[in-house]
């Protein structure tokens, strides 16, 4: 009860305060009055009845402290009070408080900017309900092997009838739409069974979603739409369910529509519609064995991702499955939808990133550290008057602590404000594929985190000025020349470790960006063994029907002809698979005739590795041509290999040197899928997969007319003219042959070998920035440092001047040992770069992390630097006229 | 913070509620100089520190306080004993007294 009333009335004299301190003004004044009075009557002095007065009051100044922390909130008022008094204190020495501030703001703000970033990409859990039991499932080999796949319609089926551990599974396929009512417009869209909406917890703002009825052909064409799509294209019209939707694929009912914040996927770009994914009777049949899907579960509660899996197992195992190609069979495996969604391995690279931000504000600390002790010691005399006013030690340490974070609290104000400036200039750059959504922005999460880290600096930056600056020893503070605490020893040691930080993070720094854009350029500049410039890439399937009537080649063929006849086109082919096509790699154990198929040992193929295995690509007859690469032996691919005649191959060069060393392939044979022994009929020159990992492969191409597996593909086009003129009269082509198919992609190849080498350009881009940030910093610093420290020493350079010291002496006594440090630092950072390298060696291409001559390259850029910023005022110091560094104190 | 300055805290604060007791409302100047008459000059007490314990005292709902004008026409804060006050002078007192009495006889019995 007391308390209540003792905060209530706390809480008043914080508002009032001024009225309060007036009244007691008034009553102490009354009470002061009272006393003289009295000893007035006394037959006292006027004069000496007041100074009595005061005497009896014990003190106006102190009465008055004792009567506000009675009252208020003493320690409200004593935080206030340093805030006050710091920031004079900062606006009397505005060069230090700007070069500070500047300083911090941008460590905070590159941190806080590569964070949203992180943020945006890998940290904000998935926008679902309890996204924590959403798991996808993949299929990998039994034995072990780290290649995965997605899951067969066969098993989803058999899975989604009989499991026991999970309270919805929904299938994910592909699927390209174009509207063709009024204006077209191509969309993004999927084909998914409606389960995966419940799994997800999604429900529809208006009408419904589809459910298992739909999943048959001729009862499919239903359409659940996203938000966005129907605000954009229907003007959010009310009446939108049981509206027919003309796609290329037929007229389509809209049922239902998503609310404005559903995503799926949750990566990218937002998709317009889903729509129902349709089993035929083969997949009903358990006949669809080939492992393509995406598979989308909620597991229950109470079971955890290992029961589920071998649930699953159990029931794959009771389904005929033909004779594992890979030496065993597929089995099923769960990942966390969290880290499904997360591309490659974007974790490790935005913990690369974000540990080299925590470089650089750590550098921009050391520095800022560096600057408050150098002033630091300026303050002695200050800090010495204010412990003999009565300040205690902890008073003072708070007084400082508070300056540092009043310091840091403004610079994340400015970081943020950075950070923001980044985001809104450079958000764009970052790789689209990767964003979880789209928006990189500055949410709660991320000021939180600029918040921490503002906090973590004045705890860095503050903490050590703060020690010293509350151990003053107030007697020799006190005295005049009193000598300044840096040039003591143990300031000096601080001071020198400050400056090996700085010096050994920046060299860090410097070498990532060094080898980062190394990398890049070694990419940029690899051979792609074909003319890559005017190329068209052009996706898009063949129609199902044409090809179920095995008039798929002959389509396709037919719509090769018309685009060779475009004016402008040069050459037209098909390929699938490759890497740089869209297609995905299909590896196979192909092996020669009489030798036994080699087992693959899957545990140790990493991904990328070829192992035992070469690729599968099916090419048609021109595509070598259109592309430009040059046929090195024997013949390209022809008319004449078709489905009758006996089946051929053509290699590439690495593989000819593979399964052939030093002999001539034509001729030869190879053994591939289905134990058909394929004729090797030409070889042709390697093909680099530009943008990621640009080594060449082992190729075997394959006849797309004597494949089974169907035709799609990208078609190829070579233009004499620049790709764009020739694009509208390809589409014309399309639409005139296949008037309902959507066109998947049209971009030329240089686009698609810009967006594979995104991630790789922005990991550039980033790590040069801080590399010259730190750069920036730290050799700003040093010099700002060395000025002021030779500064103070001007008395000391005088007398040694006067005493008969050359220049040169003066110079190698200032520098000596500064440059002793630098070169420590500079071992320290060698080594730490060093063992990082190990960590970075992933990211980087056809570069050496431990190269020891981007190393050295690296060191001597930045010892020249560090150097070149101490000499300057070092030389000034060294030149000092005696006579003035005396006079002056 | 030493167990004295508490001692002399309550001791105060059990002077100025008695004070005002007696006199009724009276203004800071009035009390300290009856503390100091009653304790016939023994305290010599840095008046100053009337004021925190006012405060306190006003805090706690004890006394009230409200402007007014003091016998020789100057503006002064006069402060008045509640009904709180008044129960919580009478059980304090009572304490003291218990205490005292336990006292006496402790040291009368040696």
């Amino acid at each position: 009860m007391f308390r209540l009333r003792a905060l209530f009335s706390r809480v008043r004299a914080l508002i009032f305060r001024r009225r309060i301190e007036d009244a007691m003004d008034e009553e102490l004044r009354a009470h002061l009055e009272m006393l003289a009075d009295d000893f007035v009557r006394a037959g006292v002095s006027p004069d000496e009845a007041r100074r009595r007065a005061r005497l009896r009051l014990g003190g106006i100044d102190q009465t008055k402290e004792a009567t506000r922390d009675a009252r208020g909130f003493p320690f409200v008022d004593q935080l206030l009070q340093d805030l006050r008094y710091g920031w004079r204190t900062l606006r009397r020495s505005p060069s230090y408080s700007v070069a500070a501030l500047l300083t911090l703001g941008i460590g905070i703000g590159a941190t806080t900017a590569i964070f949203s970033v992180a943020d945006a990409v890998a940290l904000r859990p998935l926008p679902y309900q309890r996204s924590d039991r959403l798991f996808g499932i993949y299929s990998r080999p039994a034995n072990g092997g780290r290649i995965s796949t997605g899951v067969s319609s066969q098993d989803f089926l058999e899975w989604r009838d009989h499991h026991q551990v999970f309270t919805e599974i929904g299938l994910v396929g592909g699927g390209a739409f174009t509207l063709i009512e009024g204006e077209p417009e191509e969309l993004r869209g999927c084909k998914l069974t409606g389960d995966v909406f419940t799994a997800l917890g999604a429900r529809p703002v208006l009408g419904r979603i589809f459910g298992r009825e739909h999943e048959v052909e001729g009862n499919h064409r239903v359409a659940v739409l996203s938000y966005g799509f129907w605000q954009r294209r229907f003007a959010g019209d009310p009446h939108i369910v049981g509206r027919k939707l003309l796609l290329d694929d037929g007229s389509y009912e809209v049922v239902g529509v998503m609310p404005a914040d559903f995503k799926y996927p949750p990566a990218g770009r937002a998709f317009d519609l889903w729509v129902p994914f349709t089993f035929d009777a083969d997949d009903r049949a358990g006949r669809n064995a080939s492992p393509v899907w995406g598979i989308v579960a909620r597991l229950k509660d109470a079971v955890t991702p290992a029961q589920a899996t071998a649930n699953l197992d159990t029931l794959s195992a009771r389904l005929p499955r033909p004779a594992p190609v890979w030496g065993s069979r597929w089995r099923p495996f769960l990942v966390p939808l969290q880290d499904v969604e997360v591309v490659g391995d974007t974790r490790g690279w935005m913990l690369l990133l974000l540990g080299a931000a925590a470089f650089v504000l750590l550098v921009a600390c050391a520095n800022v550290a560096h600057l408050a002790l150098a002033r630091g010691s300026g303050r002695t005399r200050e800090l010495a008057i204010r412990s003999a006013l009565g300040g205690g030690r902890l008073r003072l340490a708070r007084q400082l602590v508070t300056e540092s974070l009043l310091l840091s609290g403004l610079a994340t104000g400015v970081g943020v404000l950075l950070a923001w400036g980044t985001v809104r200039l450079f958000g764009a750059s970052v790789p689209t594929s990767l964003r979880r959504i789209s928006d990189i922005a500055l949410n709660a999460r991320v000021l939180d985190f600029a918040v921490l880290a503002g906090i973590l600096t004045a705890v860095v930056c503050g903490v050590v000025p703060a020690v010293k600056g509350a151990k003053i020893d107030v007697v020799d503070g006190l005295k005049e020349g009193a000598p300044t605490t840096s040039a003591g020893r143990h300031g000096r040691r601080i001071r020198e470790a400050l400056t090996f930080t700085e010096v050994a993070v920046s060299f860090v720094l410097l070498a990532g960006a060094a080898l980062f854009i190394l990398s890049f350029a070694r990419l940029v500049s690899v051979n792609p063994g074909f003319d890559v410039d005017n190329v068209i890439n052009l996706q898009i399937e063949v129609p199902r029907e044409l090809n179920r009537a095995s008039r798929g080649v002959a389509a396709q063929n037919e719509l090769l002809e018309r685009i060779r006849h475009i004016p402008g086109v040069a050459g037209a082919g098909v390929i699938r698979g490759g890497w740089m096509f869209g297609g995905g790699r299909t590896m196979f154990p192909a092996h020669k005739p009489g030798e036994p198929r080699p087992t693959i040992a899957h545990a140790q193929l990493r991904a990328g590795e070829q192992g035992r295995t070469s690729d599968e690509v099916w090419v048609t007859p021109g595509l070598f041509r259109a592309l430009g690469v040059p046929v090195l032996r024997g013949r390209d691919i022809g008319e004449q290999d078709g489905l009758g005649t006996s089946p051929v191959i053509v290699v590439n060069q690495t593989a000819a040197r593979y399964y052939w060393p030093g002999g001539n392939p034509v001729g030869e044979h190879l053994v591939l899928e289905g134990d058909r022994a394929h004729e090797v009929v030409g070889v042709v020159g390697d093909i680099a997969h530009l943008g990621s990992d640009a080594r060449p492969r082992r190729e075997l191409y394959i006849p797309l007319a004597q494949s089974k597996s169907g035709t799609s593909g990208s078609i190829v086009v070579r233009t004499t003219r620049p790709p764009a003129d020739v694009m509208p009269a390809i589409r014309q082509a399309v639409h005139a042959v296949w008037p309902h198919q959507p066109i998947s992609r049209l971009a030329t190849l240089d686009d698609d070998i810009a967006r594979a080498s995104a991630a790789r350009r922005f990991n550039m881009l980033v790590m040069t920035v801080f590399g010259i940030l730190a750069l920036v910093i730290a050799v700003s610093g040093l010099n700002g440092v060395m000025a002021y420290s030779v500064a103070r020493r001007r008395h000391e350079m005088g007398i040694r001047t006067a005493l008969g010291a050359r220049p040169a002496q003066l110079l190698g006594l200032v520098l000596g040992r500064g440059a002793l440090v630098i070169a420590a630092g500079l071992a320290a950072g060698v080594t730490g770069a060093w063992m990082l390298g190990r960590v970075a060696q992933r990211y980087l291409f056809e570069v050496r992390a431990h190269d020891p001559a981007i190393l050295l390259a690296v060191a001597l850029v930045l010892g020249v630097a560090a150097l070149g910023a101490c000499w300057l005022p070092a030389r000034r110091a060294a030149r000092i006229d005696p006579i003035m560094a005396l006079r002056c104190e | 913070m030493s167990s004295k300055s508490d001692v002399l805290q309550g001791t105060l604060d059990l002077m100025v509620l008695k004070t005002l007791e007696a006199l009724g409302p009276m203004h800071g100047y009035g009390i300290a100089r009856r503390i100091e008459q009653v304790s016939e000059d023994a305290l010599q007490m840095n008046q100053g520190t009337l004021y925190p314990a006012l405060v306190r005292l006003e805090q706690r709902g004890w006394i009230t306080s409200r402007w007014g004008v003091s016998d020789n026409n100057r503006r002064a804060r006069f402060y008045e004993l509640t009904r709180a006050g008044r129960k919580q002078l009478a059980s304090e007192a009572a304490s003291w007294e218990r205490v005292a009495g336990i006292m006496a006889k402790f040291l009368e019995s040696n």
